[in-house]
């Protein structure tokens, strides 16, 4: 490369983030919220104040939790109300009936609402985003009515006073500002564990599963299953909130948690952006606002939808954008002078395999009453390169998606290394070791280069929310791998120049190469590729034949898709034609060429019989 | 107890028409825009003050003052949709935030409202007297007849539109692709104005039409909506024929619950309908596959 990187003792030593520049700098915001709850109460002398800060930093909690879900994952749940409830309750009747402790009645209220947004996630999850949104707006319905009518338990309407306050060691937290201490260090905690998780591997699998589902699924991401997880997370924290309040307060009634509750928080999340600080921001804000404003009793509402619909208005994407736009610009200038470090045996080809690694038994498959594929059976052997041509809308991108598990085909079997795939789901064939790319460009916009090839190695680790978001040392090292194998594999396709630059400000065949590049950081056996050359001229086409030979060269088994027939001709092992959804031929280059139904397929039979 | 069965029957009717006029218009906007506009409930309010103020204060005749309740209903509506709306999405702010974001209107409207009238329902007389005709047995008020009247108005003017205009034609067919339709000379802007003035007038209509028969005031806006998306849901979120089937069930759930379990459990009732639906049919009753 040609910049002027630092030397090589100080690249093994560096690592992808948080100590090539400041640690200030990175996070500041982190110490500028402890700086601000510790001091607070020193400064506050006002009754109202502190009692006003303590609801703020436990709405905060919520919306921690909320922005995960909402603006990296892209789950909007107008229910959240549900889960505070859920916590608050369950604190206040076990405190209050069955005097356990406080503590522990926050931990059941925890699990409670964990196990309410887990059953609630396996029928709602797969609605689309904005029917998901009104399922969960009935749900804080429900809970809030059956608040309100449980009479005996939950006091009803009237409300469930005497709840007891929170102790540490027999020293009780009954006076604002020690709540406020206990709410802040709660805050500080999720707050840091959260903005964790956003900025790495979950995070970036979050923001893929926005952006790009059918992407997200191909690199690995189990989109059912992370947000089902970020969801259970964000109903966690609302439920620990709930908790909070109930002890705070010491006396909960149901118009705490009137489902609109849950609209307002998600007005908040939406203002605030993807990122934690900017959510904090926000609450601060608009719920300082209203809460402060209360003066003005009847006016509250309608200056905080003025000012809320100000704020979205100037900044539509959110107050992150332009807060930490600063930041992440510094990040970006330290990540530039890394360099990846040679993966441990990455250069050592694998071993040889021997035998098919792909077999495709008669599979069918029918668009409305169209034939796409009819009796279509194949094989691929392992380390080979197979190109799949044909006329356009023969079905080729089809059988890609049936062996990819996109698809399920109406009969016929896809076996992987003699192992049937048929019913497989794309994030399951991923982890068997399958990569693709696409016809038409699927990257995640609005992350940056190295960020979507980051993606790519999403299966390259394990740790689960808790775990990355508290930066254990797997976390930490997995994280590294993962910087260090995309970094390596966009160096590979001569891109780790615009490593950091936004995705979509790059060329269409830069784009193309980016999608290799996450494809590759897999460590595939098996790559599909759907037209990579689409889009490349002739110079960019024969650099990534040579490309496509030397993964070839390292054992991985190519399936490739492509019009361009001189490289398809030039790299491939075997040549399979479809035409109409029939496989017509399978062979070399060579005797492709000379089939006679393939040139009348190509040419047309009038041509071909001129033509011969 | 016939009798009492179509008396029920008669309310629930008339209950459902209301929900089903707000989930008309909540599809209808819907479709063309794809956002969730939190401000049709507001229509129904913004009708309803506009009747208070218009029809039982001033005592202005109804064939002036609900023209003209319409109106201011119509310029609110296309207010939101021009300076709040459109300027959003045309800044590449996706449709569901622009959504959230509408409930900000309403509550603008609702504060504007409550500086106005106050904060107390408002009591509008009903339109031609309160003598009950009977039919079968069972009593209606004549309100009833001109709630029952104006849904099935609109009904009949949704079935021309999408059925027997090239608009509303097109409408179907481009489905919800604002930018392939855009690259294919389709009128765009001019269908946002139309679904939004269309979506005005229907909710205008349900708060004038109802006032007599509840109370109408400030804050009926947001849970009316509510109930709109719930009847939109249930009926089929892409199909205004869903919409205002969707309304008329809700509507019979809903008053059957309140006669013959308890009223408190009335919305319990409704949100439990719209789980099981979401669960069973995620497209809703008569919605189309996806």
């Amino acid at each position: 490369m040609g910049r002027r990187g630092p030397t090589q003792t100080d690249a093994k030593t560096a690592a992808p983030a948080g100590t090539s520049y400041s640690i200030i700098m990175d996070r500041w915001p982190l110490f500028l919220l402890i700086a601000v709850v510790v001091l607070f109460p020193v400064v506050s002398s006002s009754y109202f104040v502190t009692r006003l800060a303590v609801v703020l930093s436990i709405n905060a909690i919520m919306v921690v939790g909320m922005t995960l879900l909402t603006r990296y994952a892209g789950v909007f749940s107008m229910g959240q109300a549900a889960f505070f409830a859920i916590g608050a309750y369950v604190s206040g009747v076990l405190t209050v009936h069955l005097h356990l402790n406080p503590w522990l009645t926050m931990a059941i209220g925890g699990l409670a609402s964990v196990f309410a947004a887990y059953l609630f996630c396996a029928p709602f999850l797969r609605l689309r985003a904005i029917m998901l949104a009104i399922a969960t707006l009935g749900l804080a319905t429900v809970i809030f009515i059956v608040a309100k009518n449980l009479d005996d338990i939950t006091g009803g309407v009237a409300g469930m006073p005497d709840i007891p306050y929170l102790s540490i060691g027999g020293y009780t937290l009954g006076k604002d500002w020690q709540i406020f201490y206990l709410c802040g260090a709660f805050l500080i905690f999720f707050s840091f564990l959260s903005d964790n998780v956003g900025r790495t591997r979950l995070g970036r699998a979050y923001h893929a599963i926005r952006s790009n589902e059918t992407a997200a699924m191909a690199s690995g991401i189990d989109v059912q299953r992370n947000m089902r997880n970020i969801f259970c997370f964000a109903a966690l924290l609302a439920s620990i909130a709930g908790s909070l309040l109930a002890h705070f307060i010491t006396f909960i009634s149901p118009e705490s948690f009137r489902p609109e509750v849950g609209l307002t928080l998600l007005i908040v999340v939406i203002v605030g952006g993807a990122n934690i600080w900017a959510g904090l921001l926000t609450t601060v804000i608009l719920m300082g606002f209203s809460e402060a404003s209360r003066g003005f009793q009847d006016l509250s509402t309608g200056l905080y939808a003025l000012l809320l619909m100000v704020i979205f208005f100037v900044f539509p994407d959110g107050l992150s954008s332009v807060l930490f736009n600063v930041a992440s610009a510094a990040r970006r200038a330290g990540g530039l002078y890394l360099q990846p470090q040679p993966l441990p045996g990455a250069d050592r080809p694998r071993p040889r395999e021997e035998g098919r690694i792909v077999e495709v038994h008669g599979v069918c498959m029918y668009y409305g009453g169209t034939a796409a594929l009819s009796d279509v059976s194949f094989s691929v052997d392992s380390g080979t390169i197979c190109g799949i041509i044909g006329p356009n809308g023969a079905g080729k991108t089809t059988l890609l998606n049936v062996i990819n598990g996109y698809l399920a085909p109406a009969t016929g079997k896809v076996f992987f290394r003699g192992r049937d795939v048929t019913l497989k789901a794309p994030h399951e064939m991923a982890r068997l070791g399958v990569g693709r790319t696409f016809q038409l460009i699927n990257l995640f916009s609005g992350m940056t280069v190295i960020e979507n090839v980051m993606v790519g190695c999403h299966l390259k680790g394990k740790s689960g929310i808790f775990e990355s978001g508290l930066r254990f040392a797997r976390a930490r090292r997995e994280e590294h791998d993962i910087w260090n194998t995309a970094a390596q594999s966009l160096a590979t396709l001569g891109l780790m120049g615009r490593a950091y630059d936004i995705v979509d400000s790059l060329s269409f065949g830069e784009q193309r190469l980016v999608e290799l590049a996450r494809a590759l950081a897999m460590g595939p056996d098996l790559l599909f590729l759907d037209e990579p050359a689409a889009g490349l001229n002739s110079a960019e086409a024969k650099r990534l034949g040579l490309t496509l030979r030397a993964v070839r060269g390292k054992g991985v088994t190519i399936m490739l898709v492509e019009h361009n027939m001189s490289l398809v001709m030039s790299v491939s092992d075997k040549v399979c034609v479809l035409d109409f959804g029939r496989l017509i031929a399978c062979g070399t280059p060579e005797a492709v060429c000379a089939d006679e139904e393939v040139i009348k397929a190509y040419l047309g039979p009038q041509e071909a019989k001129s033509a011969s | 107890m016939r009798e009492f069965i179509l008396q029920f029957l008669a309310s629930s009717l008339t209950e459902g028409s209301i929900y089903g006029l707000m989930a008309l218009g909540l599809v209808i906007t819907l479709r063309s825009t794809e956002v969730l506009f939190f401000g049709q409930g507001t229509m129904a309010m913004v009708g309803g003050v506009m009747m208070y103020a218009l029809f039982a204060k001033a005592g202005i005749p109804l064939v002036i003052s609900i023209p003209c309740s319409l109106v201011v209903c119509i310029a609110i509506s296309l207010l939101s949709l021009r300076v709040i709306v459109l300027p959003l999405l045309a800044r590449g702010a996706p449709s569901l935030n622009v959504s959230m974001v509408t409930i900000g209107v309403s509550m603008i409207f609702e504060m504007l409202a409550m500086m106005i009238f106050g904060k107390d329902p408002l009591a509008v007389p009903s339109f031609s007297g309160d003598n009950p005709v009977t039919i079968l047995g069972a009593s209606f008020v004549p309100q009833h007849f001109w709630i029952l009247g104006f849904t099935a108005f609109f009904l009949l003017l949704t079935l021309v539109f999408f059925k027997g205009t090239w608009m509303g034609k097109a409408m179907t067919g481009l489905g919800d692709n604002p930018l392939l339709a855009k690259a294919s000379g389709f009128p765009v802007s001019r269908l946002f104005t139309y679904s939004f003035v269309f979506a005005a007038l229907v909710g205008g209509i349900a708060g004038i039409v109802s006032a007599p028969t509840s109370y109408t005031g400030y804050n009926v806006g947001l849970p009316i909506t509510l109930k709109g998306f719930i009847a939109a849901s249930v009926g089929g979120i892409t199909n205004p024929l869903g919409a205002l089937l969707g309304g008329l069930i809700i509507g019979f759930f809903e008053s059957f619950t309140a006669g013959f379990i308890s009223s408190r459990l009335k919305d319990l009732i409704t949100f439990v309908l719209l789980l099981l639906v979401l669960r069973l049919r995620p497209q809703g009753l008569l919605g189309s596959g996806h």
